[in-house]
Parts: structure tokens; sequence; C-alpha cells
């Protein structure tokens, strides 16, 4: 996922910088936060490999100062940093630290990869496919695709007490490749998909 | 047969406890049904604030034992059941499955609370006790023997007819009972139960307090929804996403934590 805002194009020159979450466990409130803060900054993008299990480093590029400021968020720990010690005469010494920065090659390929995983999922979409929902209010939810129809998925997810009839695009879902007796709208915490 | 080691340890040491600290939620339901005033309790308490909910053990015995928990489902009603799966094991939260089900906060804790207690007598008890069962329990505590307007019944038949027939006014007409007057010696019943320093009382007490609040009568029927057509808007299905979008709280709204 890559979130921006404003004018991408004024970024291009600029590096990028990795910010340190201090949990997985609070990451979409961590990621609501930055959405919520980088709407104030005139040019920002920042790219959160989603789809990789290590999601404590997220990866932001704009000017450095308000990438910085986007360490006063609750949730996120710190710009990976070098520290130099600096001895001033007294016992403790000065600490300098300056904001690592990292190829632009080296991201734009994480990127490149995180959106062909996002396009080959929705090829493998077909209709009567089982999925797990992936974003939203019905996140890890399961059900079955009724209908297909520009981008655009109709999901039967069968409840205890009632049936859902999810809209959703179909980059949202997954398939989950499950014997029949598996397929239940939790299946995804009974079985060892994630 | 189940193997119940695991939640047997969580009822014996914490359950009953855990039963005191929510029976003020209960009152609280009870109250919203008959559409009393409610008690005067914490309005910020909840089933999720309670920092004790979180050492009941529910939670990891859902995600370590997720076969054993899921056969205690059969305890339930079906939209009880939705709400136990949703949080317990898709582990949403009460507001975000407060939105999914058109039900408030208040409501889905006190489901969620009413419901794990019900699954636990059913560690107890099995998941569908037998008639003997609760016999044997009532008889054990004096309390099987029920006069209504000079009538003697048996608690443990009305209980057990109940459960298998779920229908609260084919019994009271089969019987010739009145409702309100039926509901007393439910209430009666288990208050007296779930005083009982028995584990397997308490249990009982737990059973017929669910069938004294499912009795309740309802201003309001519960809506019989059979399906629901929701749709999602389509930055959720967008990989390079533009914070100025109007629908971006939508990509922040699962309530699902992590259980890795």
């Amino acid at each position: 996922m890559l979130l921006f805002h404003g004018n991408r194009k004024q970024l291009t020159h600029l590096p990028w910088f990795s910010l340190i979450l201090t949990s997985e466990t609070t990451l979409e409130q961590t990621l609501k936060a930055i959405a919520r803060a980088i709407r104030r900054i005139p040019a920002i993008e920042v790219f959160v490999p989603k789809d990789a299990s290590d999601t404590l480093y997220i990866y932001a590029r704009g000017k450095e100062q308000d990438v910085l400021s986007l360490t006063r968020i609750a949730g996120v720990q710190e710009v990976a940093s070098t520290e130099r010690l600096i001895p001033n005469g007294k016992d403790e010494p000065l600490v300098n630290r300056t904001p690592i920065t990292l190829p632009d090659a080296d991201i734009q390929q994480m990127i490149a990869r995180s959106r062909q995983l996002h396009t080959e999922r929705q090829q493998t979409i077909k209709r009567n496919s089982f999925v797990r929902v992936r974003d939203g209010r019905y996140k890890n939810y399961c059900g079955t695709v009724t209908t297909l129809k520009h981008n655009q998925a109709t999901v039967e997810i069968t409840l205890f007490s009632r049936t859902l009839i999810l809209q959703t695009p179909t980059a949202n879902l997954e398939v989950l490749n499950l014997p029949k007796s598996q397929q239940t709208y939790y299946a995804t915490q009974t079985t060892d998909t994630q | 047969m189940l193997d119940y080691a695991y939640w047997n340890a969580i009822t014996d040491a914490a359950s009953e406890q855990a039963y005191q600290q929510t029976g003020d939620l209960l009152d609280r339901l009870i109250a919203l049904e008959q559409n009393q005033d409610l008690p005067d309790t914490n309005p910020l308490c909840s089933y999720e604030t309670d920092p004790n909910h979180f050492q009941l053990g529910p939670f990891s015995f859902a995600q370590e034992h997720t076969d054993e928990f899921l056969q205690l489902l059969d305890a339930l009603e079906p939209e009880a059941k939705d709400l136990v799966v949703g949080y317990y094991l898709l582990r949403k939260k009460q507001t975000t499955l407060g939105r999914i089900h058109q039900r408030s906060q208040v409501v889905v804790g006190c489901e969620i609370a009413q419901a794990t207690q019900q699954m636990a007598s059913a560690v107890v008890l099995s998941t569908h006790p037998t008639q003997d069962q609760l016999h044997r329990i009532l008889t054990d505590a004096h309390m099987d023997q029920i006069t209504i307007h000079e009538r003697l019944f048996s608690l443990s038949e009305l209980a057990y007819r109940y459960l298998t027939t779920n229908n609260f006014t084919e019994l009271t007409t089969a019987y010739r009972i009145r409702p309100a007057d039926l509901r007393k010696q439910l209430k009666r019943a288990s208050v007296r139960l779930l005083a009982s320093p028995d584990l397997t009382s308490t249990a009982l007490g737990h059973l017929l307090r669910r069938l004294y609040l499912r009795s309740a009568p309802r201003k309001q029927q519960p809506q019989a929804l059979t399906s629901k057509t929701v749709t999602d808007p389509a930055i959720l299905g967008q990989h390079d996403i533009n914070v100025a979008d109007p629908n971006l709280e939508c990509l922040f709204e699962s309530g699902s934590e992590p259980t890795h």
C-alpha cells in the first residue's frame, strides 16, 4: 500500500527514510494516524509493505522535517538513524543522530513487487472462488464470489444467522484454496492461510 | 468427548469471579429490554475495558483450541454465535461488530458476555444438557419443585422444554402458567444457584439466567434479517491511495487485531 498526498512529481529527487513502528498489533491505528497527519503535508508518500511479513518498518519520502514530524505520532517509534557520540568533557556524551536515507531504486523495487502482487491477486479470482476479504469493515470474513464485473466482485458470506452480500473491488479479495468442508466465513482463523 | 482440561482450569479459577464482575452488565441489558432506568453503573464499563476479562482465557482458548471452541458454539443461538466468532476468532472490536450486526456496542458487549457464560456452562453441563442432569442438580439444591399459584411444577421439566423448544409462549400456554410467574421462578432459581459454591450449580444458574433473559418480553421484535447487501468503496481495491480521498477512513475500520 502506498499512501500519498500532493504532487508526487515533486518528490522524485528526495530520499526515502525508514520509519520504525512500535508494534505490529497497532498497525491499523498507526496507519490511520499517519494518513491523517500527511494530509497536512504538501507533498509526501509513505510505502507500507503490507504483503511482507515484517510490517514494523515503513518507508516515507518527503522533506526531511516533514518525515521527522511523523515520529510525533503514537505508534511511530523513530526514523532509522545513525548515532554519533560527541564527547563534551562531562560524564554523558552528546548524541548526534543522522537519519539514514535509502536509495530510491531499492524502494521502487519493493513498490513494483507490491504492485505486481496486487495485480496477480486480482487475476486469480474467478466466479465461485472462495475468498478472504483483505481490508475494510469485513476484513478476514470469507465467502464465495457469485458475480464478477468490471473489477468489482459480489461475495456471499454465510454467517450463522444470515447471509451478507458484499460488493467489493476484486483487489480487496484473496483466493483461499480450501476444501469445501473448511469453507466457513471464519476460515482464516481455523486454517493456516495467513 | 472434548478434552476440557484447559477450559476447566479457566472455569475453576476465574469464571465464577468473572461472572460476578459482568453481572452489572447483564442488569443493564435486563433494564434495556424492560425499558427501565439503567442501573447506577459506570457507563464506561464494558466487557472489553474490564482488565480481568483478558485473564479469563476465551481468547487464547479460541486461538489455541479452535475445534473445541467451535463445538461449544452449539450451545448458542445463531446471532450469539456470530458475535462470539467475530469477537474471539476474527478478533473484531465490539464497535465494529455492532456496525456489522446493527447493534450498539453495549448490547454487543452484553451479548458476548452472556454467550461466554453460556459456553462456560456448556463446558460443565455439556452443550445439550439432559433433563435428568437438570433434575439431579435442582433436586440436590432442593429447588426442582416450584409452586406457582398453588400448583406444583418441576423446574427441570420446564427449563428443559424451554431449552429444546426455544418458545416461551408455547411453554407457558402448554402449562397454563402466566409468563411473568415463570420468569420470576427462573430468576429466583438462577440467583440462588449462582450463589452456590458448587461449580455445576453455578453453571446451571447461568443457564437459567440465560433462559430468564431470553424470555423477556421485547418491545421491538428483533429484525428478521436473512440477508443484507453492503458495498465497499473503491478505495479498498487501490494500491496507491491518495489520503485526500473522502473514503479514506474505510481503510482503517476493520477493527481486527492481529492474532499472531
